[in-house]
């Protein structure tokens, strides 16, 4: 049990993205990427943000660094309301939390060499003032994800994909942050490279005590990695547990889908009958209620009308179910 | 780049043509306004293009005219270039009221046709190396911020100016430290093609009578005057007209080569 | 051409070759790879970036690029429908195109690009229909309606009118299995199929090709570089690396005691949801990246990144495929020591 409060307090937020249409740019709805969505992270820890397409799980990450501005709701860092700060505060807090993106080709400008992009953070945040006095600092940046001083004065172009992952990890981590989102890092690499990056990931975790949102799709990644998982529809978390309890018992329907379709390279393995059928409804037209009702087997006429509160059932495991004797 | 055959051809036009300009008076033979009672020889020992109708060398009337053409091309480009590329950056960055009232105005003047309106505007104001230099820059300004536009918008979503956000970089810094060496190359190419287009436009206006008033050397002018006398000395048109298509497509060839 | 025998096996791929001129150099996509595949049978194409998986697979289909940088080598024999045996990478145009769709189909990762944006899903399943066999525009329609309810596709009426981006990623993949399966062809290719897909949508269309696979007796080449996948749906696996074969043989058989280094230490570097007493520990990595097909490394593609490596041998000659049990074949020079 945490004593001191923690790092990061979310509470209720909401993003929504207007949708227009025609010559005029006419307003015909909106998609209801992130609804009502509340947790917590404290010092130290790795949050996991488990869901598949449509969830919303980077429209927070980006929500959280204020890369995107929320339609409402409070974001709390470090007892900071991250939502009244002015542009020069707002800065200041960019140097306490930083993101990693999922894409290793596009985040980097191709006009930069590598120790250009890692030292952008620090002559942006005037820790230093120019790249020529940041050498030796990216130099030790480098060295903390495992690659050579001799990359320094490459281009993002001559690198394979896990290194620019780890040069985009480095990048985040000059200014010595707090707090890391991670979205998606090791997505879109080969199977043999992504188990350096989240290897890279934990090692981190642990040694500079790096709090983290681990924002993925995969959820036997994240349960080696994350401390507590958070599973997100449509926008809305539908339950956080501690990794092990999450994938081993989960307790709300969603979750158990999800985690009896990841398949398993064990052969012995008996196959699993697909849980879920039909597809994710519209994020611009949400099912009334729980969201998850439209897919659900357990589904009563109760979750069309009610939207099932995110509540404590056992110490440390959070659904948002009406019903507790399910999956 | 240096081995693409368009860059180097249209790069080679250019060099010439410039140096054409500068060294004007070492080259020319004679000095472009002086009169002589030789009217309309036709090409010979000491006037390889022959004479116009007030005996003037038309070979060193040829070299001065590059650098009327140059001054109003270059100079027209410049304008454009300097009103324009602000303008579309600061449309494609920063979006919103800046953006909306600028995309009209923007539609307006690409739908209308250059020449006729650097034809009305000339008219009103009357032709001098000042008025068509701002006349033209101000019919070309558009087109330039509408393609500046497009490309700002177009590195602005890429990944690693999300990146650069995200590190606490100010609009000033992205800017400068990644919007604009991105769109930097497409600039100066539009800035080439745009001296080409100023270019013929002027030779244009000019060919109308609405150019650079005489006596000046100037290469639109020549090809009038030269029309009346095709039949004693062709060079009178044929040269200025040919130096004028030689250089308007070295500058297209060069700006359209680097994209 | 050759008539079938009865130990011929449906699809046979016979020191496949291919090779790209590519602007830096020859790029050696795919080198002497082969393997077999009877009727029924599910195999697994297994590899990383670079492995050329899927340039066998466009090679099987006849798709691979038709220039000057291309060089085929080998052949890849299939028995028709007919009976008689032909050799893919040696037909002409119009024998090809008589067999893509009939008798081997393929699909892709990326069901958006594969359907054209601007004819419905119902016209581009009756062209599917049409281009091999001879039936009116009415019976391709009730075709069409037949495959898509076979699918388990709820209002198929309302599917064939309506256009590729109207519908979901899952919608689309299974419409493209759909056209696929239009001809009952004797061999799918399936490259990457659910690599796109949402983990529940991948869990339904992996049932439905099973299904189907059970159905209609059709032999499926699975590439994937997702080893749960392999284990769920595939009986066979070959795993590919740098453009070579490095170890093949029944899927059961490799999961449990894989020979070649790579399928091992791939084997150790995933994350399992059924292994987690291990979890918290560090991933067993494999250290270094996938090579530059470019720029192999002289001897074992896969040494400089091996734990086994000996030098001396891994880096002087490529090994052999070595049969190291019955129906298995590996590729190292030291299996018999490494466990």
């Amino acid at each position: 049990m945490p004593i001191s409060s923690p790092l990061l307090a979310v509470r209720d937020l909401r993003k929504l993205f207007a949708v227009r249409r025609g010559a005029f740019r006419q307003l015909v709805g909106h998609v209801h990427a992130v609804e009502g969505v509340s947790f917590t992270i404290d010092r130290k820890e790795v949050l996991g943000l488990a869901g598949e397409s449509g969830s919303g799980k980077s429209t927070v990450g980006r929500l959280l660094l204020r890369l995107i501005e929320p339609t409402s709701g409070e974001i709390n860092f470090d007892g900071i309301d991250l939502l009244r700060l002015n542009p020069a505060e707002l800065r200041r807090f960019r140097r306490r939390a930083q993101i990693v993106l999922q894409d290793p080709y596009g985040s980097f400008d191709p006009r930069m060499t590598v120790a250009q992009a890692i030292s952008e953070p620090l002559i942006v945040q005037k820790l230093v003032a120019s790249e020529r006095l940041a050498r030796d600092r990216v130099a030790g940046l480098l060295a903390l994800v495992a690659m050579g001083p001799e990359y320094m004065d490459r281009r993002p172009g001559e690198l394979s994909g896990g290194q620019r992952q780890r040069v985009g990890i480095a990048r985040a981590l000059s200014v010595a942050p707090e707090f890391i989102v991670a979205d998606e890092p090791a997505s879109a690499l080969d199977v043999s490279i992504q188990a350096q990056v989240i290897n890279l990931l934990a090692d981190l975790n642990r040694r500079l005590g790096l709090a983290m949102l681990f924002i993925s799709h995969d959820i036997a990644v994240m349960a080696h990695l994350c401390d507590r998982i958070a599973v997100m529809y449509l926008g809305r978390i539908m339950e956080i547990a501690p990794s092990y309890q999450l994938v081993s018992a989960p307790m709300h329907p969603y979750t158990a889908a999800l985690v009896s379709a990841v398949p398993n390279p064990d052969p012995e393995l008996q196959r699993k009958r697909p849980l879920l059928e039909g597809d994710v409804p519209s994020p611009v037209d949400p099912p009334s209620g729980c969201v998850f009702r439209t897919r659900c087997r357990f589904a009563i006429a109760a979750c069309a009308s009610t939207v099932p509160p995110l509540r404590e059932v056992a110490p440390g495991r959070l659904k948002a179910c009406l019903r507790d004797d399910v999956p | 780049m240096l081995t693409n055959w368009r860059f180097l051809a249209g790069a080679t036009i250019v060099t010439a043509v410039i140096t054409v300009a500068i060294a004007a008076p070492l080259l020319a033979p004679y000095e472009p306004n002086k009169s002589s009672i030789l009217l309309l020889q036709p090409p010979s020992a000491q006037h390889w293009l022959g004479t116009d109708e007030l005996g003037r060398d038309i070979l060193s009337r040829l070299i001065y005219g590059a650098r009327t053409s140059l001054v109003i091309g270059v100079g027209a480009a410049l304008v454009a270039v300097l009103i324009g590329a602000p303008i579309g950056l600061a449309a494609g960055y920063f979006r919103g009221r800046i953006d909306l009232m600028i995309v009209p105005v923007v539609d307006l003047f690409v739908a209308l046709p250059a020449l006729i309106l650097a034809l009305i505007i000339t008219v009103m104001v009357g032709p001098s190396y000042k008025n068509l230099i701002l006349v033209l820059g101000f019919v070309m300004w558009p087109a330039m911020a509408r393609l500046v536009r497009g490309q700002a918008l177009a590195v602005r979503e890429a990944t690693f100016i999300e990146a650069a956000v995200a590190a606490g970089g100010t609009s000033a810094w992205i800017i400068r430290r990644h919007i604009w060496p991105n769109i930097m190359g497409l600039v100066a190419a539009q800035f080439a093609i745009a001296v080409s287009l100023a270019t013929i436009t002027a030779a244009s206006l000019s060919f109308l009578g609405l150019g650079i008033p005489p006596p000046t050397a100037d290469w639109g002018g020549m090809v009038r005057s030269g029309f009346e006398f095709l039949a004693l000395n062709p060079a009178m048109s044929l040269a200025p007209g040919a130096a004028t298509a030689i250089t308007v497509m070295g500058f297209y060839l060069g700006g359209s080569a680097v994209e | 051409m050759e008539q079938a025998t009865p130990s011929q096996p449906l699809l046979d791929v016979d020191a496949l070759t291919v090779h790209f001129r590519a602007r830096g150099g020859l790029v050696h996509a795919v080198n002497e790879v082969s393997f077999q595949l009877a009727q029924g049978e599910t195999l697994a194409l297994v590899g990383e970036s670079g492995s050329g998986k899927s340039t066998t697979g466009l090679a099987i289909m006849g798709l691979l690029p038709a220039d000057r940088g291309t060089m085929v080598r080998g052949a890849i024999r299939l028995t028709a429908k007919s009976g008689s045996v032909k050799d893919l990478l040696r037909l002409t145009q119009g024998e090809r195109r008589r067999v893509r769709g009939n008798d081997v189909a393929m699909i892709f990762q990326d069901p958006m690009s594969s359907l054209n944006p601007i004819y419905s899903i119902g016209s581009q399943i009756v062209e599917a229909v049409r281009q091999h066999r001879q039936v009116a525009a009415r019976s391709a329609v009730a075709e069409a309606l037949r495959l898509l309810a076979e699918l388990g596709i709820p209002n198929p009426d309302r599917i064939l009118a309506s256009y590729p981006h109207q519908l979901s990623g899952g919608m689309r993949q299974r419409v493209m299995i759909a056209i696929a399966l239009s001809c009952r062809p004797r061999v799918l290719i399936a490259d990457e199929p659910t690599t796109a897909l949402d983990v529940t949508i991948q869990a339904q269309i992996l049932a439905l090709l099973k299904r189907l696979q059970k159905e209609t007796a059709m032999a499926v080449v699975f590439i994937t570089h997702n080893l749960g996948v392999v284990a769920e749906v595939t009986d066979r696996i070959v795993v590919m690396y740098a453009g070579r074969v490095v170890e093949m043989g029944p899927v059961r058989e490799v999961f449990k005691s894989p020979r070649m280094p790579y399928t091992q230490a791939l084997l150790r570097s995933l994350p399992r949801l059924d292994d987690l007493q291990r979890a918290r520990e560090p991933l067993e990595a494999i250290p270094g990246n996938v090579p530059s097909p470019l720029a192999l490394p002289r001897g074992c593609s896969f040494h400089p990144r091996c734990r086994h490596r000996m030098g001396g041998i891994c880096d002087d000659h490529i090994p052999r495929l070595e049969a190291c049990a019955p129906d298995r074949l590996v590729r190292c020079a030291r299996w018999r020591e490494v466990a």
